[in-house]
């Protein structure tokens, strides 16, 4: 059937055209997204892992964190103990009275006395594999990581009397010190120093001595 | 047949019956008649039996002149986009029509020998016309083309090429997706075609009235046989109606809309005397108008070789006037039926957003034709 149609030929195309090239931007974005939404998939879930792993490792830092604290607090509690044995330790020992029967049982009949007594117990940091044997009672520290000495430690507590007096003479003397180390508490005793002195009448000799005593035989740690 | 449509075949047969019966019954486009002043907006969707549903019609008068609301994107936008809003017109597939004012349509005679029959139409009509064919756009439809005959005849339809790009312009910026751009004697051709149906030797004569000119069309059967403008307006009658009455146009129209031109239809007598009054002043004008018409058939009578007029429509403006139809053929001593009988056996309205107007046929004619574009049958 004949029909008028006024509308020029280049407006048809053109309207082709643009239907042509929205079909293909239509197209574009249907491609697009195609690929873009495994891709945005993709994006996602490696966000969301790498968010599982900060997580993770987050929660292992805390974990580590928490296990230096618990390790820091075990061996504070190890010090701890530790000191609280070296304080045992140094509370224990000889008894005062002992100490001066054991004086008393050593000072000669005449010709000496005693003007000072002076007596400390102390804990000392020494090495385990040279353990002076026979003197005060070890705690032993037991190697652990903080400790750069290889070597394990222990506490030797000493347990030591200074004496301090005068001597008619060094025979009185020798026969003090000689009965002394004659006493089964007594480990060593040293003469810290001697001299004759002159008082006008007569001469004496002073003395200072240094006596160390044995442990009992226990040892903690 | 697209890629899609072969898939959906291939994969689901029972569809594809449906969609063959659905292809049937094919939705044309949106027929916008842009009259003098108003739009008509039509569309139709053809029916298996040969009738046609009217699917949405709608029709919304403008103020002031044709030209300034074509001048003006944003009012016609929104008077399309409201005609599109109130009804339910399927797609934005648009058919115009090119307004008259702007359009010339020429009966061209042309040699049948001619080689080139297109390059030599465009060459008289350019002479017609004193003006280069660069400058227009022209199409044709053949009027007379027998192959003994020594001249054929078309019925050429030019306009600017600047006007017709402004009106593509206004149309899309509109929202419409311009299928074809037609012209007013083609759609009433299509239109009186469809209501011929079947009979091929029936003469109709359309006259389609506008309040500065008016134009006949003959159409025999599908054969469009001639279109021409005459001297007579439905403005010419107010101002006679005016000057004898010594009253402005709008109160004549209003006494011409309550009496009507038809004594014999009134209810009063008061109303009949005005009737009869109101006839006896634009009886010259019908007179001259019949004359017109009978110029026209005798124009016509070798094509239709002396068959009677089975039809006379009177379209446009002064079809609205009661009684106009009636007083034309009692001047031209015709006993014709009533236009609308066929009409609406035809085009039917039968949901609830398209009830029948009364005056739907004069109204809606080209916009109806218009609508026919490409789904008509007939």
């Amino acid at each position: 059937m004949n029909e008028v149609d006024l509308i020029p030929e280049d407006f048809h195309q053109q309207r082709q055209l643009q239907r042509l090239l929205r079909g293909f931007l239509l197209a574009l974005a249907a491609v697009s997204l195609l690929l873009l939404a495994p891709a945005g998939w993709l994006a996602w879930q490696n966000n969301r892992i790498e968010n599982r792993i900060n997580d993770l490792q987050q929660r292992n830092r805390i974990g580590v964190e928490q296990r230096q604290l618990l390790a820091s607090l075990r061996q504070q509690q190890q010090d701890l103990e530790q000191q609280l044995q070296l304080l045992q330790g140094l509370r224990s020992g000889a008894a005062a009275s002992n100490m001066f029967l054991l004086m008393d049982r050593s000072l000669p009949e005449r010709g000496l006395w005693l003007t000072q007594w002076q007596f400390r117990r102390a804990g000392t940091r020494i090495e385990a594999e040279k353990p002076p044997l026979g003197q005060g009672y070890f705690i032993v520290i037991p190697k652990d990581g903080r400790s750069r000495d290889p070597k394990p430690q222990t506490w030797r507590i000493d347990s030591e009397m200074t004496l301090g007096g005068q001597a008619v003479d060094y025979d009185a003397l020798s026969r003090f010190v000689l009965r002394l180390t004659e006493q089964p508490e007594v480990s060593r005793v040293r003469m810290l120093d001697s001299q004759r002195v002159d008082s006008g009448r007569e001469r004496l000799v002073h003395f200072r001595i240094g006596v160390t005593l044995k442990d009992d035989g226990r040892e903690a740690g | 047949m697209s890629l899609f449509t072969r898939w959906r075949k291939k994969t689901n047969p029972e569809s594809s019956g449906a969609r063959d019966d659905s292809l049937r019954e094919a939705m044309g486009p949106i027929g916008l008649d842009i009259a003098a002043s108003s739009l008509g907006f039509c569309q139709l969707q053809s029916r298996p039996d040969g009738r046609y549903r009217v699917l949405a019609k709608y029709r919304i008068d403008f103020d002031g002149e044709r030209q300034q609301l074509l001048e003006d994107q944003g009012r016609f936008r929104s008077l399309v986009q409201q005609a599109l809003r109130s009804k339910p017109f399927g797609g934005r597939r648009v058919c115009a029509s090119v307004p008259p004012d702007r359009l010339r349509i020429l009966p061209i005679s042309y040699r049948a020998r001619v080689e080139n029959p297109d390059q030599e139409i465009l060459r008289l009509v350019e002479q017609r016309l004193k003006q280069p064919a660069e400058e227009l756009v022209v199409d044709y439809l053949p009027l007379r083309r027998h192959p003994d005959d020594e001249e054929h005849v078309v019925l050429a339809s030019a306009a600017e090429r600047q006007y017709i790009d402004r009106l593509l312009k206004l149309l899309t910026s509109a929202g419409l997706e311009p299928v074809a751009l037609d012209i007013g004697p083609a759609a009433i051709k299509r239109l009186v075609s469809t209501l011929n149906r079947g009979q091929d030797d029936r003469l109709a004569l359309v006259v389609n009235t506008g309040h500065k000119n008016s134009f006949l069309t003959v159409v025999s059967g599908r054969r469009l046989l001639l279109d021409q403008a005459i001297g007579f307006s439905g403005g010419q009658l107010l101002d006679s109606l005016s000057e004898s009455l010594r009253l402005p146009a709008d109160k004549v129209l209003a006494l011409i809309e309550a009496n009507g031109l038809d004594p014999a239809g009134c209810a009063t007598a008061e109303q009949a005397d005005t009737a009869a009054t109101l006839r006896e002043i634009v009886k010259p004008d019908f007179l001259r108008l019949k004359d017109e018409i009978q110029r026209v058939l005798l124009y016509t009578a070798a094509d239709t070789r002396g068959q009677p007029l089975s039809r006379l429509d009177l379209l446009g403006c002064v079809a609205r006037w009661p009684g106009a139809w009636k007083l034309l053929m009692e001047l031209l001593g015709l006993d014709l039926p009533v236009p609308d009988i066929d009409f609406r056996d035809i085009f039917i309205d039968d949901n609830d957003q398209t009830q029948p107007w009364a005056n739907q046929l004069p109204e809606m004619a080209i916009a109806t034709g218009l609508a026919l574009r490409g789904i008509d049958t007939a």
